[in-house]
């Protein structure tokens, strides 16, 4: 586990409070634009349930009026009727209400995460150097449901609820004015007292979120750091500091609960009040026969139903807000700049001649130079070493010409045409770089092997097979090209995962192969299968190779010696070792060391 | 339970005040229930207004203990889950090495947030929920049965649906959540490939497979949560609709009870709110055996931990005198838990009081190992350590660490700031001269400047990230500001150039009160001063002297000596050249 940034148990962006923005709230119109004739019905399905909603407790009145004070058997049994399939129907709708709320929310959700995730796809690739995965795959998966929720749970809901208050204020106005007024004179106390205290309470929880974050961070640090405690004694000391934390905790976790224990009593309070007003007022007006018992009986039922919408519209406003802060999050990852259309430009499909760099420089941050004035000829066929210290802009190299990063300095051309002029679609496929660290994806060998999807192909397999002898490898394997890859490749050895990259580079039939030689240490059985395999994958392909073994160099056409970003020497083997320079240097030390 | 017992009177004042709230709670349908009448029979509006008044009154009686019982119950369960997480982070630093080394910290971290949460939610809301349930289920159906007998057992049958309804639907509602969420993990592990691989993918230029499988990987995520939905969307508004059967049921053959004169308009009224009221009780039955079942798992997940025997290190063992601190090891043999691959086998050696040992040998020769035994992570299979003469087995295990420093591989830093990091060891953790003085010995001085506030400096979140040798430094400050007669160096240095250190050795050696140290290197050069090197394969010493007794002996030391003094001069050479 890592001690510095653990993402999962604490992310400062939990102590932000976010703020409503129109500006975001029109970036996700277009998402939602797409399933206008979903939420269209959805809104539908929530009038209507409001609609069967509101008359609920006016039939309850009419089946008391025209049923029981009447004593008609025959309008009781109707109006039952009526209240008892207005419930059937309320039960229908709010069901397909719910369900189309969630299918269109996951709709929208599924579509702005393939927006982002493809939008990543395209992001050059200085982008990812200076940003962590983890944040990354947060923003992908959890800022974007987070995001959605704001579509399905909060937009449409509450403004159901708001339908419900508005619905259930006109009913009761529109059934007697006066008793209605009356009623709804409490209900600005109401709305008071739940936006006041529900702020409190959203702040209370979430400095007790933020405060169980950082105690859990530190637990996980403490836990990780275990052996460093116990073998200093430690423990004392660690678990006074501990409980700071853990008191810390409980303190605003009791500040939560205080202000969350003020809400009800206050909402059954103003309730109280108002069921006080009609009874006392309503009785009255009944026994003055302006109005029936039964609509009495329909305003108490109103007035019992009037908390509900209160209690979920400010429920629902803290989903807003988290809603928003995603979004902010999401929409300034969509604003990252892309790279330039991959497949504009002239088509790279075979080489000729030469890749030239001259006068070359380059530098990733301006003070710190990393490739200066480089002249180099790579002609076709030849095979290349680079040797140099670490740090001397070897790997720079290779990414420059697979177009990785963007230069301005000197020229770089490809048979005598600027690089910058073939598509870098071409330019990728057909210039292949071996990494000394090999990614492995999920899945099985020959996915890893045929990276784009469908473009597996027997014949082909079989000649690279052949070609770097590796059937007995592949025998050793439980399902040979079949055989599933475990998480990071942990079923594999380091040399399969090598001969891997080998393959995965000649599946594209590379006209230019760029190979990173791993620099660890492999048993000797191992070094020796990616000996040969090196040696035939580079031969009658023109190769340049960022060396660290020895019979690689030997094997070389050319060598070039690069130090602090210059090229020092450059040569055959002998010609440098003739030299007696930096190269022979190296050279002597390498050839001791592996007597 | 006995977590709850430091708090018997708090949840005995919240009993009391939930039982006060469940009556006042109860009585407002029987006072509505007299207001109707009160219209009926045409009485004048005082009744009325007295109903009004006591409607308040229960109100606000309701409202002030609803107030006491939120506090006594939820607050308790706060206060017993500090309780239970102190006592565990407690339990957790007793534990010895081996337990940490068998269990993942993130096993351990989810009994401690996932586990400990779901305890406080059966501490607090579940035992809550269950009085208040058990109370409306003790009370109203005597009061509807005072109201009309008949109409309670009708009206009930259609209501006893709804436990049977929330269990098996929140089963099956809880068995695809868990699909779900088993999506939305591959959705993440999709996603963290895509990314951590992006170089590859965008060097063979394959984005749009990738943007194509995460597709797939998303439209499955899609699928699963609308299979959770087509249950889920169905569940509230069918709890809803059943109520409504039962209201349905009392609305036809009450009101005939009504018309027939048998049952009062404002009993009837009355019967409704009753109903209503029931069907919350109802619906918290399933959700209480559920809540309750989570809670014991995670319960007995806690209690394991609680359980784990400590190490022996509280015991009361006296601290004994020590006249030196010389080391002697004797035929000491190991093979870790759970394996019967022997790790050290019959090693000896000795080494007098502020003397310098060596250890070096290929990667998996036990190097580490002995450290570890000598600290008493782990206890030897066979054979003695002995210090100052005294049978280690014997020495109080707090004494017995605190002979010894020791700079693990593995470098391992608070997000604190660097003075605490430090200071980690020593009692006093402000005194900036003393950190400053042991940051300098650690060879830290040229990067002090690096660090935005020098020693004062925060590791860790938005702080800045040390190199590899920073922290290496920094954790052997830690090690000589703790001053200890026994220094033990783990191969420590890997991350520090050589020169560096040199000095740092240099400096540890030369000091006024010369330490015990034991240095365990791949660096040759680290080892070259030690007053004896052992050369340690597969678990055993192969060759052991001082180093020129070594070079003569010409056997693994010295070959491995010579590729490596090479090494050092072409990396001097690139270095200057």
């Amino acid at each position: 586990m890592k001690i510095m940034h653990d993402d999962s148990y604490f992310s400062p962006d939990d102590l932000k409070a976010p703020h409503w923005d129109t500006g975001l709230v029109r970036r996700i119109m277009p998402y939602l634009a797409r399933w206008r004739g979903h939420f269209l019905l959805s809104i539908l399905l929530v009038l209507a349930g409001t609609a069967v909603q509101i008359s609920l407790p006016y039939l309850l009145g009419k089946a008391v009026d025209q049923g029981l004070k009447q004593n008609n058997h025959e309008a009781l049994l109707h109006y039952v009727l009526l209240y008892g399939s207005g419930h059937f129907m309320f039960f229908v709708l709010s069901a397909a209400r719910n369900w189309l709320l969630q299918y269109t929310g996951q709709k929208v959700l599924h579509d702005l995460r393939n927006s982002l995730f493809n939008h990543l796809q395209k992001l050059p690739i200085s982008f990812f150097d200076h940003t962590p995965t983890g944040r990354l795959v947060t923003r992908v998966t959890n800022d974007v449901a987070t995001l959605a929720e704001l579509f399905s749970a909060a937009l449409v809901n509450v403004s159901g609820q708001i339908l419900v208050l508005i619905g259930t204020a006109a009913m009761m106005m529109g059934l007697h004015f006066k008793l209605g007024a009356a009623a709804l004179i409490t209900s600005p106390i109401l709305f008071a007292a739940a936006w006041f205290l529900k702020v409190r309470m959203r702040e209370a929880f979430r400095l007790a979120r933020a405060k169980l974050a950082m105690l859990n961070a530190v637990l996980a640090e403490n836990i990780s750091g275990m052996n460093v405690i116990q073998i200093y004694n430690q423990e004392a000391e660690r678990e006074k500091k501990f409980d700071v934390m853990n008191t810390d905790l409980k303190k605003a976790e009791l500040d939560s609960v205080f202000y969350n224990s003020f809400f009800f009593p206050a909402v059954t309070i103003v309730n109280a009040l108002t069921m006080a007003i009609i009874i006392i007022y309503g009785g009255w007006l009944v026994q003055q026969s302006s109005i029936s018992i039964g609509l009495l009986v329909a305003f108490i039922a109103y007035t019992q139903a009037f908390y509900d919408p209160v209690r979920q519209i400010s429920e629902k406003v803290s989903i807003f807000q988290s809603s928003m802060a995603s979004a902010e999050r999401v929409f300034s990852l969509m604003d990252e700049s892309p790279e330039p259309d991959l497949d504009e430009g002239k088509e790279f499909s075979s080489f000729e001649k030469a890749i030239e760099f001259s006068n070359f420089s380059f530098s990733y941050s301006p003070d710190k130079p990393i490739i200066k004035n480089l002249n180099l000829k790579i002609e076709k066929g030849q095979r290349i070493a680079i040797v140099g210290h670490t740090g001397a802009g070897k790997t720079t190299l290779a990414s420059l010409l697979k177009r990785f990063y963007e230069y301005s300095q000197g020229q770089l051309s490809l048979d005598s045409v600027d690089l910058k002029a073939y598509s870098r679609s071409s330019i990728r496929r057909k210039i292949a770089l071996i990494q000394q660290d090999v990614t492995i994806f999920s899945g099985n060998i020959k996915d890893n092997i045929f990276l784009e999807e469908g473009s597996y192909d027997e014949d082909k397999m079989q000649k690279i097979i052949a070609e770097l002898e590796m059937q007995t490898l592949l025998d050793r394997l439980p399902n040979g090209l079949e055989t599933e890859i475990f998480e990071r490749g942990s079923n594999l050895s380091a040399g399969q995962r090598q001969l891997i990259a080998f393959c995965r580079a000649l599946a594209t039939d590379p006209e230019i192969l760029i190979l990173d030689e791993a620099t660890s240490s492999v048993d000797s059985e191992t070094e020796s299968i990616i000996q040969r395999a090196v040696l035939r994958l580079t031969s009658n392909r023109t190769s340049l190779i960022i060396a660290h073994r020895l019979s690689t160099i030997q094997n070389c056409d050319r060598i070039i010696v690069l130090h602090n970003g210059r090229l020092v020497e450059e040569g055959t083997h002998e010609e440098l070792l003739a030299a007696e320079g930096h190269y022979h240097k190296l050279y002597e030390l390498q050839f001791s060391q592996s007597n | 339970m006995g977590l709850l017992k430091p708090y018997r009177k708090h949840l005995l004042f919240g009993f009391g005040s939930l039982l006060i709230v469940d009556i006042a709670d109860v009585l407002p349908p029987i006072i509505i229930k007299t207001a109707i009448d009160a219209i009926e029979k045409d009485e004048g509006t005082t009744t009325l207004i007295y109903c009004g008044i006591a409607l308040i009154l229960t109100a606000l009686v309701q409202g002030l203990f609803r107030f006491f019982w939120r506090q006594f119950f939820l607050g308790t369960s706060h206060k017993s889950v500090y309780d239970l997480r102190k006592m565990m982070f407690s339990h957790l630093l007793k534990l010895p090495f081996h337990y940490f080394s068998r269990t993942r910290t993130g096993d351990i971290m989810s009994r401690l947030t996932n586990d400990i949460q779901e305890i406080r939610f059966m501490l607090g809301i579940g035992i809550l929920v269950t009085l208040d349930a058990s109370f409306y289920f003790l009370s109203i159906p005597f009061i509807m049965v005072w109201l009309s007998p008949q109409l309670t057992l009708i009206t009930l049958i259609p209501l006893a649906l709804i436990p049977i309804v929330v269990l098996s639907v929140s089963k099956a509602i809880h068995n695809r959540s868990k699909e779900v969420q088993a999506r939305l993990s591959d959705l993440s592990a999709r996603s963290e490939e895509s990314i951590s691989g992006i170089r590859i993918i965008k060097g063979f230029r394959t984005e749009e497979s990738e943007m194509k499988r995460f597709n797939r990987t998303g439209l499955e995520f899609v699928r699963d949560k609308i299979r959770l939905a087509n249950i889920d969307s169905l569940f509230h508004p069918g709890l809803d609709l059943i109520i409504a059967i039962s209201m349905v049921v009392l609305l036809l053959f009450g009101g005939k009870m009504v018309i027939a004169g048998t049952v009062s308009l404002g009993a009837f009224i009355a019967f409704e709110a009753y109903l209503l009221k029931l069907s919350w009780p109802m619906m918290a039955i399933g959700w209480i055996i559920n809540i309750y079942q989570r809670s014991m798992a995670s319960l007995e997940r806690c209690l394991q931990i609680l359980q784990e025997p400590v190490a022996e290190k509280d015991a009361t063992r006296p601290y004994l005198e020590f006249a030196n601190h010389d080391l002697e090891v004797e035929n000491l043999s190991f093979a870790y838990p759970d394996s019967d691959k022997p790790v050290l086998s019959q090693v000896s050696f000795s080494l007098a009081s502020g003397k310098t040992l060596g250890i070096t040998g290929p990667v998996g020769c036990g190097k580490t190992t002995i450290l570890r035994l000598l600290v008493k992570m782990f206890s030897p299979t066979e054979g003695k350590i002995r210090i100052g003469g005294h049978d280690v087995d014997e020495l109080n295990l707090g004494q017995l660490r605190s002979l010894f420093s020791i700079v693990p591989q593995e470098t391992f830093l608070f997000s604190e700031t660097i003075r605490e990091n430090i200071l980690f060891a020593r009692d006093q953790k402000d005194d900036a001269a003393e950190a400053l003085q042991m940051a300098l010995k650690a060879g830290l001085e040229p990067d002090l400047k690096e660090f935005p506030h020098e020693l004062e400096t925060m590791l860790g979140e938005r702080g800045v990230n040390l190199s590899g040798g920073q922290k290496q430094r920094v954790s052997l400050a830690r090690a000589l500001a703790a001053d200890r007669p026994i220094l033990l160096l783990d191969d420590c240095t890997s991350a520090v150039d050589t020169e560096t250190e040199k000095a740092i050795l240099s400096g540890i050696r030369n000091a006024e009160k010369p330490r015990t140290c034991i240095i365990v290197s791949h660096r040759m050069v680290s080892l070259q001063n030690a007053d004896l090197i052992i050369y340690l394969k597969d678990g055993k010493i192969v060759e052991m002297g001082t180093h020129s007794e070594l070079l003569t002996i010409k056997g693994h030391y010295a070959k491995t000596w010579e590729r490596q003094r090479l090494k050092d001069l072409l990396e001097r050479d690139e270095n200057h050249a």
